[in-house]
C-alpha cells in the first residue's frame, strides 16, 4: 500500500499502532512525536499530536474538527457521541445528565461496593486455597459491567453475555490498520456482537416501553427526546452507553491494580490515608490512560492548527498518553506523583465530548481501590510486567496476584516514587 | 452566594453552560468562565443545578448569610 506524501514543511514520522511496541510501552514514542512538533505527519496518512495544548485546541473545536466520521461507522449515525452538532449531541446526552450527576452517583455507592465485594469474596477464596487469580476476569471486568447493566436495569443472567459482547466490539480494531472490514475476523466478530448486543437491547426497549422503570434505557425510552426517536436511534445510544460504561472502567481499573502492585508506597499512602485515594487515581489515569488515540476529522478547507493549514478530509489523532505527560502541562511529567498539582488531564477527554461517564468511573475506582486494599494490602504481581492487547484502547492482563507472604516476584521499581 | 470556578479543573463538558447559560460562559480554550460571581436571589437555584451537573466539580458556591439580593 502507498501512502499520500506528506505536507510540505512538516514534521514526520512513521509510526504503526498496531505494532508491539506501542502496545507495550508507547511512552518513549510519544514523546518522540512530542517533541517533533505540535502536528506530526504519519507516513500512514494522518496527523498525529501529541501535546497537551494542541489536543485541547482541536477538541475546543468540534464543528472543523469533529468525531462523526471516525465514531459512526462504529457506534453508529444517531449515537449522540457520533454528532458534533451542539445543540443535537446536548438533547441526546441531556438524556441521561441527570443520571450521572454526582449527588445522584451517590445513591449507587453501596450497590458498586456489594459487587467489589462479592467479587473479592471469591478472588480471596481462590487465594486461600493457594492460587493466584487473576483479576482482570474476576474484578476489573465484571465490575464496572454489573454496574452499568445494573443501572440500565439488565437482569444479572444477561450480565456475563453482555461482557462477552462488549469485548468483542472493543476489540474489533485489533487486527491491524487499515481494517479489512470484509475479512479480518476481529472487525467481523465485533460486528457480529454489535448485531447481537442491538438486538437485546430492543427487546429491553421495548420492555420499557409496557414497564417504566427508574433505569438508563426507561429514561430514554419515556424521556421528551426519546418520544421523537426511531427504535434504532434509541438503540444505538443506548448501546454506545453501555459499552463506553464497560471498556474504559475495566482498563483504568487494571491499570489502578497493576499500578499500586508495581509501587507498594502509594498504596502505604493511600491506606494511611484514604483522602489521598481519588487524587491517586487520577494521576494514575494522567500516568496511564485508557484511552490513547482520539480521531478528529477535517471539515472545509479553512482549518488551521499551530500554523499549519489542514486538508480538507484529512484525519488528525491525538495521542493522549503524549499529551498527558506534556512537560509544558506537567512538571517531571513521566514520574508518577501522587501528590502533584491536581490538573485535569486529557484522560476523560474534553470538550463537547468528553466522558458522560467520568464521575461514575471516579466512584466506581474509588470504591474498587479501598475494597481491593482493605482486603489484600500486600497483594503483589506475579509479574512486574503485565502485556497488553492494543494500543488504541490500552489495558493491561492478565494481572494475577498473590499474597506477599507467598514471596512473589517483587519487582525493583520504587525509585521512580 | 459567591461562584467560585476552578479552572484547571475544567474538562469543558458545557454542562454549566447548558443548565444557567446566564450564569457560565467559556473561554477561547473552553475553560469556564463565570458570568456572575454573586448571583442574584433568582439565579441561585441555576447556579446550584450548574454545580451539580458539572462533572468535575470545578464549580464551587459559597453560601453567604444575608448577602443575596
Amino acid at each position: 500500500m502507498s501512502w499520500p506524501a506528506p505536507p510540505a514543511g512538516a514534521p514526520v514520522a512513521d509510526v504503526d499502532f498496531t505494532s508491539l511496541r506501542m502496545c507495550n510501552d508507547p511512552f518513549p514514542v510519544l514523546r518522540e512525536i512530542r517533541e517533533l512538533g505540535p502536528l506530526v505527519w504519519n507516513k500512514r496518512g494522518h496527523w498525529m499530536t501529541a501535546r497537551d495544548k494542541v489536543c485541547r485546541e482541536i477538541l475546543n473545536r468540534p464543528g472543523p474538527l469533529g468525531q462523526q466520521g471516525a465514531m459512526a461507522n462504529f457506534f453508529g449515525a444517531e449515537a449522540f457521541i457520533a454528532i458534533d452538532e451542539a445543540a443535537r449531541h446536548n438533547a441526546l446526552r441531556g438524556v441521561w445528565m441527570t443520571a450521572f450527576r454526582r449527588d445522584v452517583l451517590a445513591a449507587l455507592t453501596g450497590v458498586i461496593r456489594g459487587y467489589a465485594d462479592g467479587m473479592l469474596t471469591t478472588v480471596e477464596a481462590r487465594l486461600r486455597e493457594g492460587g493466584s487469580p487473576d483479576l482482570v476476569p474476576g474484578f476489573c471486568r465484571p465490575l464496572p459491567a454489573c454496574v452499568i447493566a445494573h443501572m440500565m436495569g439488565i437482569p444479572d443472567d444477561m450480565k456475563q453475555t453482555v461482557i462477552e459482547w462488549s469485548d468483542l466490539m472493543a476489540n474489533s480494531a485489533s487486527g491491524g490498520f487499515p481494517i479489512d472490514y470484509d475479512n479480518d475476523p476481529a472487525w467481523l466478530a465485533g460486528e457480529r456482537a454489535k448485531k447481537e448486543l442491538g438486538a437485546y437491547l430492543y427487546e429491553q426497549i421495548d420492555h420499557r416501553r409496557s414497564h417504566r422503570g427508574e433505569d438508563l434505557i426507561s429514561q430514554i425510552v419515556h424521556s421528551e427526546v426519546g418520544r421523537t426517536l426511531s427504535d434504532e436511534a434509541m438503540m444505538v445510544n443506548t448501546r454506545q452507553l453501555l459499552f463506553a460504561g464497560n471498556e474504559t472502567t475495566a482498563n483504568w481499573l487494571a491499570h489502578i491494580v497493576v499500578t499500586l502492585g508495581r509501587y507498594p508506597q502509594v498504596r502505604r499512602q493511600i491506606i494511611a490515608d484514604p483522602s489521598l485515594t481519588a487524587q491517586a487515581l487520577d494521576e494514575i489515569m494522567r500516568w496511564e490512560p485508557v484511552v490513547h488515540t482520539l480521531p478528529r476529522g477535517v471539515r472545509g478547507d479553512g482549518v488551521v492548527i499551530a500554523g499549519q493549514r489542514l486538508q480538507d478530509g484529512t484525519e488528525v489523532i491525538l495521542l493522549l498518553g503524549g499529551a498527558n505527560r506534556d512537560p509544558e502541562r506537567y512538571e517531571d511529567p513521566e514520574r508518577l506523583d501522587i501528590h502533584r498539582e491536581r490538573k485535569a488531564n486529557l484522560g476523560f477527554g474534553y470538550g463537547l465530548h468528553s466522558c458522560l461517564g467520568v464521575t461514575l468511573a471516579r466512584i466506581e475506582a474509588v470504591e474498587a481501590t479501598n475494597a481491593l486494599l482493605a482486603r489484600f494490602p500486600d497483594y503483589e504481581l506475579t509479574t512486574p510486567s503485565p502485556s497488553f492487547a492494543t494500543f488504541t484502547m490500552r489495558g493491561p492482563g492478565p494481572i494475577h496476584i498473590v499474597p506477599a507472604a507467598r514471596g512473589a516476584a517483587s519487582p525493583d521499581l520504587r525509585p521512580e516514587v | 452566594m459567591k461562584i467560585k470556578t476552578i479552572p484547571t479543573k475544567c474538562i469543558a463538558s458545557g454542562n454549566c453552560s447548558i443548565v444557567a447559560p446566564a450564569l457560565f460562559g467559556h473561554d477561547a480554550e473552553g475553560v469556564v468562565v463565570a458570568r456572575v460571581t454573586r448571583p442574584i436571589a433568582a439565579q441561585v437555584d441555576d447556579a446550584r443545578r450548574a454545580a451539580a451537573a458539572c462533572p468535575v466539580a470545578a464549580i464551587e458556591l459559597e453560601e453567604e448569610e444575608g448577602t443575596d439580593e
